[in-house]
């Protein structure tokens, strides 16, 4: 058998065959058995070949896309494709050790973060107790105590003068101003005892009435109803 | 690219069609520099010198075209 070449298959394809397809293909592989040393047609276009050794040959690029786009190539693919640097794991899967999987980081930056803040606040009570100490003693603050006393006297005397006015409407008079509703509402609430008046009615027309408009079924290739 | 001939085998076939003829055909085996075999056939009455040499100088005009 001739040794497979696949730059002179290549070759002859494109020196004889200028049109790539896969019936081009099997005409090439029938026309010249040599080039393709035995291999076979294979694909689900039938645009791979593939050796009596196992190789397998992609030669028509695109094949499923227009012939504009189409080439020629003699391409030998790997037995897995490309390297996928995302490839799972070989099983079988393990559970994780968390305690000695997750990492523990640097010991005590947490702790030297804290205790560098708190330190930063040492003293800060007594500058509160100064800044409270300068507030109580400014002549603003004392001006505010003296205004919001003052409000706040009147209070007492605001609270009297409501209740005094709510003291003043009696209860009874409430009442009384009720009592008239209860009849008004007993006679609305007796029984419909009047007949009803019989409704209007159009006197019949003398004439008699229009014909019924005749319908028939539109046959096929026909006079079409209102054309 | 340098791609003498270098042939190898010429010789005499007969092979049988689909429609149970036979035609004679010449068959060449032949390398172009270091590529090859190429195998090419030439139906008897259609042989020449001239088509051998066209097919020829077809195949290595590609084969300069291609990718090294």
């Amino acid at each position: 058998m001739t040794p497979f070449d696949a730059a002179a298959l290549l070759t002859m394809l494109l020196a004889f065959y200028p049109v790539p397809s896969p019936a081009n293909l099997v005409t090439a592989r029938r026309e010249r058995p040599e080039y393709f040393a035995g291999a076979a047609l294979i694909g689900r276009s039938g645009d791979k070949i593939q050796l009596p050794d196992g190789r397998i040959f992609d030669l028509i690029f695109a094949v499923d896309g227009p012939i504009a786009g189409r080439r020629w190539q003699v391409i030998e693919p790997g037995p897995a494709g490309p390297v996928d640097p995302w490839a799972l794991e070989e099983g079988p899967l393990t559970p994780i050790e968390w305690l000695n999987a997750a990492p523990s980081g640097t010991a005590g930056t947490f702790e030297a973060l804290v205790g560098g803040a708190a330190e930063s606040l040492g003293g800060s009570d007594g500058v509160l107790e100064a800044a409270s100490n300068n507030v109580a003693a400014s002549a603003e603050s004392a001006a505010l105590a003296d205004g919001g006393a003052g409000e706040l006297d009147d209070v007492d005397q605001a609270v009297a003068e409501i209740s005094a006015a709510r003291s003043a409407e009696a209860l009874a008079d409430v009442i009384g101003q009720s009592e008239g509703l209860t009849q008004a509402i007993d006679a609305t609430d007796a029984e419909y005892d009047e007949a009803p008046v019989e409704p209007s009615m159009p006197e019949p027309s003398p004439y008699p009435p229009p014909p019924a408009p005749e319908y028939t079924e539109p046959t096929e290739g026909g006079p079409q109803p209102g054309g | 690219m340098d791609l003498p001939l270098n042939l190898k085998n010429v010789a005499d076939e007969s092979l049988v069609q689909q429609d149970g003829t036979v035609k004679k055909y010449k068959r060449y085996d032949f390398f172009l520099g270091k590529f090859g075999p190429f195998v090419e056939r030439f139906e008897l009455e259609a042989w020449n010198d001239g088509a051998v040499a066209t097919r020829i100088a077809a195949l290595r005009q590609h084969l300069n075209g291609l990718p090294t």
